[in-house]
């Protein structure tokens, strides 16, 4: 086991801050360990060079006494679909293959001022649009817990890295479940923030109204920190103003003994596999256990909601990509053509008939919420299928995998609520399985106070996948 | 019935070609039956109480024009 991999933000901290450690030294661990990972195709592009010097440059500031806090000298990755200014950013296309950024993206801006190191662009799903990063341009990204399945995705790549240990933090994006899908499939942390939390600039949209940023991380503390760095009000986001950032780290602390959450209980949100409700079951105890009142609801219209929401993906995304669909067709993957172009063919009037679905899902969801501090669900209905694998089974029925993965994440990305997935243990073949927080709009300190109670009551935030040795 | 109109994949094949769309017939018979059946669920969700609801557009404060996600370049 190697002893920096799989430490966390708030374990490295001290150590870099009373120099016991270096940035430079960590650095260079992580660097090699990513080189000696290659299988999982994690990355897309390491930067090594310039994470080098930005390592030094931590070393110095640290050594003259100008510490800037918990992330300064904290290696970092970004999902390649987030700006960097002079790295090359692909968003996983041969569409934009070589195109350099002329500036950072607001998270990036962030990350780098609370003194972070950016060690490299992850892999992820063509343009983010699909849930196994399978990438038909850069090839699959690989689970670290068995290496013929899928890490999940659109940021698998973000799942895969943080999960094998190849950095503490790697921040993804979430239109319909892309950071607790791989969070949940690959064993770690993953925080999609409420809508408008965090801002989007910079960051190439999926569909604008459901994308959110967000960490993937190995501890909920982690999670915590990092959203603290990178939240808050940003002029070139106006999703985001009129929102002050609380003590997350003070925040998530709090007692959670007497809280009351809904479990959502409804036939729509029961449809998952033997060992991920068995999962969930005994997650649900751990809870009882903390003290938290655990009470069944239902989900208003769930099925209704779920085609409201993919109507709102499809249009969203056909939108962006009018252009190029236009002129390069040709440059997509077949399933990311096939979806832009159902995208194409709906009207402005079901787009709109859908949002208007969104205004009673916010008014009804909502109502959940308002005697309940949180719903609690498991994160993905099965473990991490197959690469290759198109149809999944859940309870004897065959689904489209993309259907089967986001079923019980994408309504949450269309009210926009905050939700975190924490590892809740093992399914079949020893592939993980992630419980699922939801919170009330802007209320991430609850959310993360009930995920880091249940994360210090479990060990599977403890354990880690095998050093790919060979492919399995 | 279908209230967009949009019932087979000929129909679907004659709106792509009204939009200008170059859609190769086996791509449409390959996706073509998921969006029919698609629309008939987009249909259904006129008879939910939404009749007096403005679009929500997005779940956070009203959006200002802005830079966020510019999109192609």
């Amino acid at each position: 086991m190697n002893e920096l991999a799989y430490a966390s933000v708030t374990e490295l901290a001290p150590r870099l801050r009373s120099r016991a450690l270096s940035p430079v030294e960590l650095l260079e661990d992580l660097l090699a360990r990513i080189e000696r990972f290659g299988v999982l195709n994690a990355f897309i592009t390491v930067t090594g060079a310039e994470a080098r010097a930005q390592a030094r440059a931590a070393e110095e500031e640290i050594a003259a006494g100008r510490y800037r806090g918990p992330l300064h000298g904290i290696p970092v990755s970004l999902k390649d679909l987030i700006d960097t200014q002079g790295i090359r950013t692909t968003c996983g296309s041969r569409i934009l293959a070589d195109r350099i950024p002329a500036e950072d993206a607001t998270v990036a801006v962030r990350l780098r001022a609370a003194g972070a190191v950016l060690l490299g662009k992850t892999a992820l799903h063509e343009f983010a649009y699909g849930v196994t990063t399978n990438n038909p341009h850069f090839g699959p990204t690989r689970n670290p817990w068995h290496l013929d399945r899928i890490p999940g995705g659109s940021s698998g790549g973000s799942g895969a890295a943080v999960a094998s240990g190849l950095g503490p933090v790697s921040l993804g994006t979430d239109t319909g479940g892309s950071i607790r899908i791989p969070a949940a499939l690959c064993g770690v942390v993953g925080l999609k923030p409420t809508y408008g939390r965090v801002s989007r600039h910079g960051v190439f949209p999926l569909a604008w109204t459901l994308d959110h940023v967000g960490p993937l991380t190995r501890t909920v503390e982690d999670a915590a920190l990092v959203l603290q760095a990178i939240a808050g009000p940003d002029e070139k986001d106006p999703s985001t103003l009129g929102y002050s950032v609380p003590d997350l780290g003070g925040g998530l602390r709090r007692p959670v003994a007497g809280m009351r959450v809904g479990v959502l209980s409804d036939e729509f949100h029961r449809q998952v596999s033997g060992d991920v409700a068995e999962r969930f079951q005994a997650a649900l105890e751990v809870l009882t256990g903390l003290g938290i009142k655990l009470e069944e609801v239902q989900f208003p219209r769930p099925s209704e909601a779920r085609t409201a929401a993919l109507a709102v993906i499809l249009a969203e995304a056909a939108s962006v990509h009018e252009r190029w669909l236009h002129d390069r067709p040709q440059d997509y993957g077949t399933e990311t053509l096939d979806l832009l172009r159902r995208g194409q063919l709906l009207s402005a009037t079901q787009y709109l008939r859908a949002q208007k679905v969104r205004a009673l899902m916010l008014r009804e969801v909502g109502d959940l919420l308002t005697s309940r501090i949180a719903l609690v669900l498991p994160t993905v209905p099965v473990v991490a299928p197959a690469i290759g694998q198109t149809a999944v089974t859940v309870g004897g029925r065959s689904g489209e995998d993309r259907g089967v993965l986001t079923q019980l994440v994408r309504l949450i990305n269309f009210v926009g609520f905050p939700a975190v997935s924490v590892p809740c243990g093992f399914g079949e073949d020893g592939l993980p399985v992630g419980l699922q927080v939801v919170g009330r709009p802007m209320d991430e300190p609850s959310v993360l106070a009930i995920a880091l109670a249940f994360e210090r009551a479990t060990p599977w935030h403890l354990r880690h996948p095998p050093e790919p040795t060979r492919m399995s | 019935m279908h209230a967009s109109g949009v019932e087979t994949l000929t129909d679907l094949e004659q709106l792509a070609a009204r939009l200008g769309m170059r859609v190769p017939h086996e791509d449409l018979a390959r996706w073509g039956p998921w969006l029919l059946a698609f629309l008939g669920d987009l249909d259904r969700l006129a008879l939910l109480p939404v009749a007096g609801l403005e679009p929500a557009l997005t779940p956070g404060p009203p959006r200002a024009s802005g830079t966020a996600g510019s999109g192609p370049e």
